[in-house]
């Protein structure tokens, strides 16, 4: 288990620079002009190109690659334009809280659509598993930012039950205070992965509960949730565990719409705005970092896959 | 046939919802053992064998599979017991041996981790002692290094040493009744034969009943008591293990023996195999189902299907056969 863990650890180096890479390319491929977005219309030729000798826009492709990646060592991701800070500290101050609701929102969604396609497969073609089948259809075809208006609309403008928006009300902070702010977010984002790991986890666990193995434990007179929990659930998981970590790694990006929706201070809203101003280095450092996120999650993926499955531990 | 039957199935029937009709892949099927008694059930895939075991056990996908009938056994008809009373029946009162033992085995759990999970959660017995228990019952049927392979996983395993853990595990609850369903049939020949030594030597020290399921006659011949025959979910024919082999009744028997290669005799003749093929339960033949391979097949054989009758004067006690024909030869 340990050597997996870190062969698969160090796999992770050769995509991390990839990732890198394509982010660099990135911002060579972006129309536009760096300097003259960041001076102004109003700035001379002159001016421009000495800001361009200065920030190293005039080296070969390849040394501002390798400057690029020096930098991203100490740190530094370059000057958000838009917000007049280095890139780093304002990714830094936003990442707990787009962790925060994509965490939350992937913890909600995992478990509850564990749970409910487990509950539907133990009786396949009743009621509740109809249901599911068209919760599924429904959740699956209702566009995110539309499903986050109705909730605002329907609870915060209608019912007047829950903010609509931000992290905190104003003069307000305090655990409660932010719970109440995510319950829409929360509620918009995990909805879809819900729907799609309920699926999946109700035909893992359909084609599962058929195995001899399963009869096998039943015929010793192991009860059924028992039966489910032990022998069931383990060897469905893995087909599971691996929708789950691609979902969480939509809904990090998924979190750009949610985030501009609900106006949720996260890495989603900064790359939003960095976005709409052209704001290359955030632009950049945002991708960057939610590309990092999605290896991180696939390494997790695979490591909880092995926790599983003994044969890919001994491989 | 005892008074005193440790298990007494009476006109047990498992009906499914066909496509136009629903259709039976168990009809009317009785039998009993009595404590320590060994039951074999022999015929073709798909005559019902491992249904009967299946409904016995209530492990049928439950709303899908009707069963009637009454099965009796400990005083109570398992049929109608509610699901809790039927569970603690599991294991403890009857046990199973399935056929294919690797997926058989929980996959993702050790060997001692899936042995010992029914004794430490329903028979209050500490996981350590558990543990102790299941290396002393790998020990009984013969797995080398009993203790060791408490940690293995079953892909570790030979197929033969997966089958020994699979008859450990199903008598790790001291069952009254053993269900082996073609505990053979994966295995090399070989291993075959040790493995149904050890079926029958554990029945005899563990003075258990046994139900020994094949398709080979061969498997059963030697360490049954009794026989049944089945065809197209009903009993054809039944008698005691010497009685069955040496006057067979019922022409599907007499086939099934011709078909069966012997050691004991020289081979003057061809074996003959049984023509055609078994009926498809959905849509049965009408009368005797076996009427279409019939060699005795006679006008009328097709109109109703005959009753399961004792043989009459001449005929050993409790041998049953379900053939008209047959019993209007002179013994």
């Amino acid at each position: 288990m340990l050597t997996f863990t870190v062969r698969r650890a160090l796999q992770m180096i050769p995509v991390a620079f990839g990732v890198t890479l394509a982010t660099f390319l990135l911002g060579q491929i972006i129309p536009g002009d760096q300097a003259a977005a960041l001076l102004g219309p109003s700035s001379s030729e002159q001016e421009r190109q000495a800001l361009r000798e200065e920030m190293g826009l005039n080296e070969p492709v390849l040394t501002q690659y390798v400057t690029y990646l020096g930098n991203l060592f100490t740190g530094d991701l370059g000057r958000s334009l838009s917000f007049g800070r280095p890139v780093m500290s304002v990714l830094a101050e936003r990442i707990a809280n787009t962790v925060l609701l994509s965490g939350t929102a992937i913890v909600v969604a995992a478990l509850l659509g564990v749970a409910i396609g487990t509950w539907a497969a133990m009786k396949p073609g009743s009621v509740r598993d109809r249901g599911l089948t068209v919760g599924v259809l429904f959740f699956n075809s209702i566009p995110s930012f539309w499903f986050g208006l109705v909730l605002i609309m329907t609870f915060s403008l209608g019912l007047r039950l829950l903010p609509a928006t931000g992290m905190t009300s104003i003069g307000g902070g305090g655990v409660v205070d932010v719970v109440a702010h995510m319950v829409l977010p929360v509620i918009t984002l995990a909805a879809w992965s819900l729907a799609v790991i309920a699926r999946m986890t109700r035909s893992a666990v359909l084609e599962v509960i058929g195995n001899d193995y399963v009869r096998t434990a039943r015929s010793r007179g192991v009860g059924e949730m028992r039966v489910v929990v032990r022998h069931v659930l383990p060897n469905a998981l893995p087909s599971v565990v691996t929708v789950i970590g691609l979902q969480a790694g939509f809904l990090l990006s998924g979190a750009v719409l949610t985030e501009t929706v609900f106006s949720w201070p996260g890495i989603g809203l900064a790359l939003y705005q960095a976005i709409s101003t052209r704001d290359i280095p955030l632009i950049q450092g945002g991708i960057l970092l939610i590309a990092i996120g999605f290896v991180l999650i696939n390494f997790l993926v695979d490591t909880l896959q092995a926790y599983f499955n003994p044969k890919i531990k001994l491989a | 046939m005892s008074s005193q039957a440790l298990l007494d199935v009476e006109r047990l029937s498992v009906a499914y919802p066909g496509r136009d009709r629903p259709f039976r892949t168990v009809d009317d099927v009785s039998f009993r053992v009595a404590p320590g008694e060994a039951l074999g059930i022999v015929g073709e895939s798909g005559c019902g064998k491992s249904q009967t075991m299946l409904a016995v056990l209530r492990l049928l996908p439950s709303p899908v599979a009707d069963i009637s009938g009454a099965i009796r056994f400990g005083g109570d008809d398992l049929a109608g017991i509610p699901a809790k009373r039927m569970r603690a029946v599991r294991g403890s009162g009857i046990g199973l041996v399935s056929q294919d033992a690797l997926s058989a085995l929980n996959p993702a759990m050790t060997i001692g981790a899936q042995m010992a999970e029914p004794l430490v959660r329903y028979d209050g017995m500490r996981r350590r002692a558990a543990l102790e228990r299941c290396a002393e019952l790998l020990d009984l049927v013969g797995l080398p290094g009993a203790r060791q392979r408490l940690g293995s996983y079953p892909h570790e395993l030979s197929g033969g040493m997966r089958q020994r853990v699979l008859i450990a595990m199903a008598i790790s609850r001291n069952p009254k009744v053993l269900i082996a369903d073609e505990p053979t049939t994966a295995l090399d020949v070989t291993i075959q034969a040790q493995v149904l030594g050890l079926i029958d030597r554990l029945r005899r020290e563990l003075g258990m009943a046994l139900i020994l399921i094949s398709h080979d006659l061969g498997v059963v011949a030697g360490i049954t008591d009794r026989i049944a025959v089945m065809y197209a979910g009903r009993i054809v024919e039944t008698a005691s293990t010497t009685d069955l082999f040496d006057r067979p009744r019922h022409p599907y028997t007499r086939a099934l023996l011709a078909s069966m290669p012997r050691m004991d005799e020289e081979l003057r003749e061809r074996l003959r195999p049984i023509p055609g093929l078994p009926p498809d339960l959905e849509q049965p033949p009408p009368g005797c189902a076996y009427h279409p391979r019939c060699l005795l097949a006679r006008a009328g054989c097709e109109q109703s299907m005959p009753q399961l009758v004792r043989i009459g004067a001449g005929g050993a006690p409790d041998h049953r056969v379900r053939c008209p024909v047959v019993l209007e030869e002179t013994p």
